[in-house]
């Protein structure tokens, strides 16, 4: 009975099972047509259900049925769809009578040995221009990769199905799914037509701010900058930059900056990756980038990778705009002071494309019928970009720009030294002054394999200034006539020719290492003087050229540790021959962050930099009298070491970031004009007038930002102290640093009012510079023997450099904007007011002393001058 | 011909006008600025030699917005005392006198000098110095050795100076001696026969004629008078030093020049030459850097310091 009953389940099992099984192979086989030829997976069952008896049970939370999907077959079994919809999915399928359960199939808990690279380019729909710092991100494996500085990324994944997520700030992201099996190249195109739409500021483009190991690292948008209100209407790179935490403006209006301490020259601004020594158009009121032939803006402050070198404070990297490669588009502005205009378009679609921007003031046209003074500047950008394939493409970027002036003076006397014999004179005084920056750059690409990246790049870079003074004199009487002519020249001029190799590696999705080398050939002609007279020999002083030449390799890992701690360490070794001499330094670098919650990090930096390059400057204004100089076997390399210890939040869904960074910096022989040196005298050996010392400066910067509804803005904060000192210089006692600012505080707005109407606004503090004012006067002596009044030496007592402190500055700017879609393209009036509420800020102070004849007394006056009053300006821009 | 000084000088006029073109924009205010007051400071000025006795003027600060009045010997402080040691030993208090300068106008001058005693070489002086609401102040020096002037002379012939001033080439020559850091002060003396046949004494505006720098004229101030010198780049060696005398200085009536060579300290020099790049370089060009003028007196302003001095003369025969 007992046997009987066995064999009866047994049977019945069997039965049951093979009915199982016949049902499935029924159900699963049922033939299907179905009409969808692409929507989600979830729609596709849902069609398989209406056109069958087959339900469908599945737990949304493990199988992804919301994923797109092309159904590429008109009718087949429903398996055969099944298998298309989970293709490397690792989903089976179980039948229940007309139920269809779908499961993931259980891991084998080993991942699988076998691994497979994903590489390519992202690129924006519309231009194709690259997007730098976009992120890859694979769902499934959770690893992923951002884009190098040409959009290139590589990320070597697990072989199977992977998910991958392309996104880029202000674009939807873009989802791709495919069965990895080998080694693939995917390049995407990223539609970024609202991205331009906004105003965007990042710690970090996509990857969340408290995740990067990056410090004091900033990136800006075109559109950023287009739509701050500036003086004039003119939009300047450069003074967005000073509205960020840790950067301070030199003089009211300046385009210098100075960062954490540092001074003009410990700024490497990279313009396509070629350093641009002079920034300044019209003694540095308006920086030479103009913003319409500029695609982003990279600032970094601290924690500098080890790819970057050649300078102390910060790294400004700028990338020109690569030029569309779809159709031909312009855009301009027409100002009050300026105008700009920028063509971009390809040559032949897709494949090679330019970008051609121009700018001009004109001041001199609007001056001319008043005077015959002069004074004029103009930039010129432009940009050749051709694909040769996916694994090789080939930039050429130019940049030139230059500024011109010219003061004229005409005298014409009648002298009558002889009766009835006069003497006519014609004096005339021709002064010149012009300086400018030309860079070129032949840069290729060259995917060696989808793991590693390269770039070589041939680079020049020059700036040279002018100054000349022509004096004409003829005097006539009735027999004779003379002529006498002088001609004073001055020149300073620094020419760069370089070339860069680099690599990009990605190994393993955890580490994204670089490395290259560079070798830069400079020659400077610090300062030439020259003079041709009619009744003199011609004259050169200072002729000596100084060669020399730069070198520098460099390895760099971004890794992770853990899920929590990511490193970025490296090390920068550079070499500067000059006059015989070798100067060498290793420069470590290590960033590292660990992840205290999901928004919450901790993060600390150490940098080591050398200098090679100093530059001579007068103490406060950004002329281009300053004089690039290298070191030399006299002058010592410029040195830094910083560190840094920061905390950085980010809440996604308020749309809120926030940062907090202390740092402390050390700096080593900087030089500095010597007491009394006198930047004006062109024609001494620069090296005789300046005095090597050290510098320190810390600090804290706080920067939090938010966009929120119609309304979005930041407010930085800037707590810092910075010090010289110099053996030679306030009888070797540390003294505060010109642009020692105490307080820096930053608040920036803008508010969507209407679709086509924005209004935006800045607010700017900070403590006033340090000036070296006297604070008595007291009398001298000599050893003279011949001399009775040797008591009336009048001296003034310092007491000590850079004690006195001028007016706190503060000032607000506002624009509004008007936007109008035409039938052309789009046009936008933006109405800048520039120091909304008239504050004089102080420029510099001037003292004398004055005799009041009266009560024949002495007096001393302080005149202080202000420059910019509130200045209302109007600008015309226009995109087609 | 226009004077090459002043091609520098037009330049330096376009270049500032250059800059001023955009400050035509700016605004000029006379402000009231807040510099704060400073407790005021007691200033020595004691430059004494081996061949006369010491004598000291002793003034004071004031604050840099206060009047200054020309009638009279600015900020002088009358009743202070002056202590002198030598080698560490008290010598005496020094005595107040006043006596008449005779300068542009005639004006009371009051110093403190010592008893008849006149101060040597090789020794250690310092001084104390105190008045009633004043930080006391010392200062010490020494008296450095007698350097003998070996040659002296004055070429007769005018030449043009690369600033285009004329003047009497000129030379001194002096054995430095070797090992040490030695500083020497040049001053020039000329004698003239007045119409009326008194002779007057008065010292020289003299220039380098081995710098070859092109530059603003120097200012004709007291310290033009006097040039000084480092051995940094002749040490231990029988040195010539060239200089001028500018011409408009001289004429038919001059009997003799003298050259004074005043072996001085370190603190003296760096008093000299920073008090006279301040008066050249930092007065009202506010593009130039500031100078502090050195002092070696602890807690005060000035200098007190001992030379020595050797002379040598050239008579004229017209």
């Amino acid at each position: 009975m007992k046997l009987i009953n066995t064999r009866k389940i047994i049977v019945v099992s069997l039965v049951l099972l093979t009915s199982n099984m016949l049902t499935a192979q029924t159900v699963l086989d049922a033939p299907v047509k179905l009409s969808l030829k692409e929507g989600t997976i979830k729609e596709v069952l849902s069609q398989i259900e209406r056109l069958t008896d087959i339900k469908f049970i599945y737990d949304n939370g493990k199988i992804d049925v919301n994923q797109k999907v092309i159904i590429s077959k008109d009718s087949g079994a429903v398996r055969e769809y099944l298998d298309l919809l989970f293709e490397g999915k690792m989903v089976q399928y179980i039948v229940k009578n007309d139920k269809v359960i779908l499961k993931k199939k259980p891991s084998t808990g080993k991942p699988s040995p076998k691994k497979a690279t994903i590489n390519g380019y992202l690129r924006e729909n519309g231009s194709g221009e690259n997007l730098i710092g976009a992120t890859v991100f694979d769902r499934n494996s959770g690893l992923g990769s951002t884009t190098n500085y040409y959009g290139y990324y590589s990320l070597t994944l697990p072989v199977g199905e992977v998910s991958l997520d392309y996104s880029y700030v202000g674009a939807p992201k873009s989802l791709l799914t495919f069965y990895l099996s080998k080694d693939t190249t995917v390049n995407v195109g990223l539609d970024l037509s609202t991205l331009l739409e906004e105003i965007i500021i990042s710690a970090d483009k996509q990857v969340a701010i408290q995740e990067t190991t990056e410090m004091g690292t900033i990136n800006l948008t075109r559109k950023q900058m287009q739509t701050r209100p500036a003086i004039g209407g003119e939009t300047d790179v450069i003074k967005v930059l000073q509205l960020l935490p840790g950067v301070q403006a030199g003089n009211e209006g300046s385009a210098g900056f100075y960062v954490r301490g540092g001074g003009p020259d410990q700024n490497l601004i990279l313009l396509d990756g070629v350093p641009v020594y002079n920034t300044s158009h019209l003694f540095g009121f308006v920086s030479v980038f103009n913003s319409d032939a500029i695609n982003n803006i990279k600032l970094i402050k601290g924690a500098f990778p080890a790819r970057y070198g050649g300078r102390l404070s910060s790294v400004v990297e700028m990338s020109m705009k690569e030029g569309n490669m779809k159709e031909l588009r312009g855009s301009g502005n027409v100002g009050l002071m300026t105008s700009s205009l920028t063509l971009e378009g390809p040559i032949v679609k897709d494949k090679t494309s330019f970008m051609v921007s121009g700018r001009r003031t004109y001041l001199d046209l609007i001056a001319k019928p008043f005077t015959d003074d002069s004074y004029n500047f103009f930039d010129i950008n432009a940009k050749i970009n051709h694909r040769f394939s996916d694994r090789s493409r080939v930039y050429f970027s130019a940049y030139a720009g230059r500024d011109k002036g010219s003061l004229l003076d005409s005298q014409q006397t009648l002298e009558s030294v002889v009766p009835f014999d006069p003497i006519h004179v014609e004096n005339q005084n021709k002064s010149r002054v012009e300086w400018g920056n030309s860079i070129a750059l032949l840069r290729w690409n060259y995917v060696i394999t989808p793991k590693l990246f390269s770039n070589l790049s041939l680079t020049r870079s020059s700036y040279d200034f002018e100054a000349s003074d022509e004096f004409f004199q003829e005097t006539k009487n009735a027999t004779d006539t003379l002529t006498q002519f002088q001609y004073f020249r001055t020149s300073s001029d620094i020419r760069d020719l370089g070339v860069k190799l680099d690599f990009d590696f990605f190994p393993h999705p955890d580490h994204y290492v670089r490395f290259g080398l560079q070798a830069i050939d400079h020659n400077f002609k610090p300062n030439v003087v020259g003079m041709l007279a009619s009744e003199r020999v011609d004259t050169t002083f200072n002729t000596s050229d100084i060669n020399a030449r730069e070198y520098s390799f460099y390895v760099e890992d971004d890794f992770k540790l853990s899920a929590k701690f990511q490193a970025n360490m490296g090390v920068h070794l550079s070499g500067f021959d000059v006059n015989s001499k070798f100067y060498k330094s290793i420069q470590p670098r290590i960033s590292l962050r660990y992840l205290l919650n999901e928004n919450f990090s901790v993060k600390a930096s150490y940098s080591q930099m050398a200098q090679f390059l100093h530059l001579l400057t007068n103490p406060g204004l950004g002329l281009p009298t300053d004089l690039w100089v290298p070191a030399t076997d006299k002058i010592a390399p410029q040195e830094s070491s910083q560190y840094s210890l920061g905390f950085a939040y980010s809440l996604p869904e308020l749309g809120l970031e926030a940062t907090i960074e202390g740092y402390y910096k050390e700096l080593d022989n900087l030089i500095e004009y010597q007491e009394g040196a006198n930047f004006l005298r062109l024609n001494e050996d620069w090296q005789d007038k300046v005095v090597s010392g050290r510098g320190e400066s810390y600090g804290m910067e706080f920067f939090i930002r938010r966009n929120w509804d119609k309304m979005e803005g930041w407010l930085g904060y800037t707590l810092a102290w910075s010090n010289r000192t110099f053996e030679e210089i306030n009888f070797g006692k540390s003294f505060p640093y010109r642009y020692d600012r105490r307080h820096d505080v930053n608040l920036v707005l803008t508010r969507h009012l209407r679709d086509n109407i924005q209004a935006s606004a800045n607010w700017v503090y900070g403590t006033g510079i340090a000036l070296t004012l006297p604070f008595a006067e007291y009398f001298g002596t000599t050893s003279l023997v011949g001399q009775e009044d040797v008591a009336y030496l009048d001296l003034l007592d310092f007491d000590s450099r850079n004690a006195f402190r001028q007016r706190a500055s503060h000032r607000l700017d506002i624009s509004i904007s008007f936007v109008k879609e035409k039938k052309w393209g789009k046009r936008t009036w933006l109405v800048t007011i520039y120091n909304a509420y008239n504050r004089r800020n102080p420029l510099f102070i001037e003292t004398r002393p004055v005799q009041d004849f009266t009560d024949n007394r002495l007096v001393r006056l302080f005149r202080e001058r202000t420059l910019f009053p509130i200045v209302p300006s109007v600008s015309y821009l226009f995109e087609f | 011909m226009k004077a090459y000084s002043n091609k520098q000088r037009n330049f330096n006029r376009f270049a500032i006008c250059g800059i001023l073109m955009l400050f035509n924009f700016s605004c000029e205010n006379t402000i009231e600025l807040e510099i704060p007051e400073k407790p005021s400071k007691l200033v020595v000025g004691g430059l004494f030699n081996t061949d006369s006795t010491m004598v000291i003027r002793v003034s004071r600060t004031e604050h840099i917005l206060s009047y200054t009045d020309l009638e009279r010997i600015p900020f002088e402080v009358n009743n202070a005392t002056i202590e002198l040691y030598q080698n560490g030993e008290f010598l005496e208090v020094l005595k107040p006198q006043t006596y008449l300068d005779l300068g542009d106008t005639i004006r009371k001058q009051n110093v403190y000098t010592t008893n008849g005693f006149v101060a040597s070489e090789g020794n250690l002086y310092a001084i104390n110095v105190s008045a009633p609401d004043f930080e006391p102040v010392e200062a010490s020096t020494n008296v450095p050795s007698k350097i003998l002037l070996t040659d002296f002379e004055v070429d007769p012939v005018m030449i043009s100076l690369p600033d285009e001033r004329a003047g009497l080439p000129a030379q001194i020559s002096f054995q430095d001696p070797p090992g040490e850091e030695n500083f020497y002060a040049l001053e020039i003396m000329v004698e003239m026969r007045g119409h009326d046949d008194i002779h007057y004494t008065f010292s020289l505006e003299i220039v380098s004629l081995l710098e070859q720098k092109i530059g603003f004229t120097e200012s004709n101030s007291a310290l033009s008078r006097e040039i000084y010198l480092s051995d940094a780049s002749f040490d231990g060696q029988l040195y010539t030093y060239q200089f001028a005398i500018l011409w408009y200085q001289v004429s038919d009536q001059t009997t003799s020049f003298k050259a004074i060579l005043k072996h001085i300290n370190k603190a003296h020099f760096e008093y000299a030459t920073t008090a006279r790049l301040q008066e050249a370089e930092t007065r009202e060009n506010p593009f130039s850097l500031p100078v502090q003028v050195r002092t070696n007196v602890k807690n005060g302003l000035g200098i007190f310091s001992g030379y020595n001095a050797s002379f040598n003369t050239i008579k004229m025969t017209n």
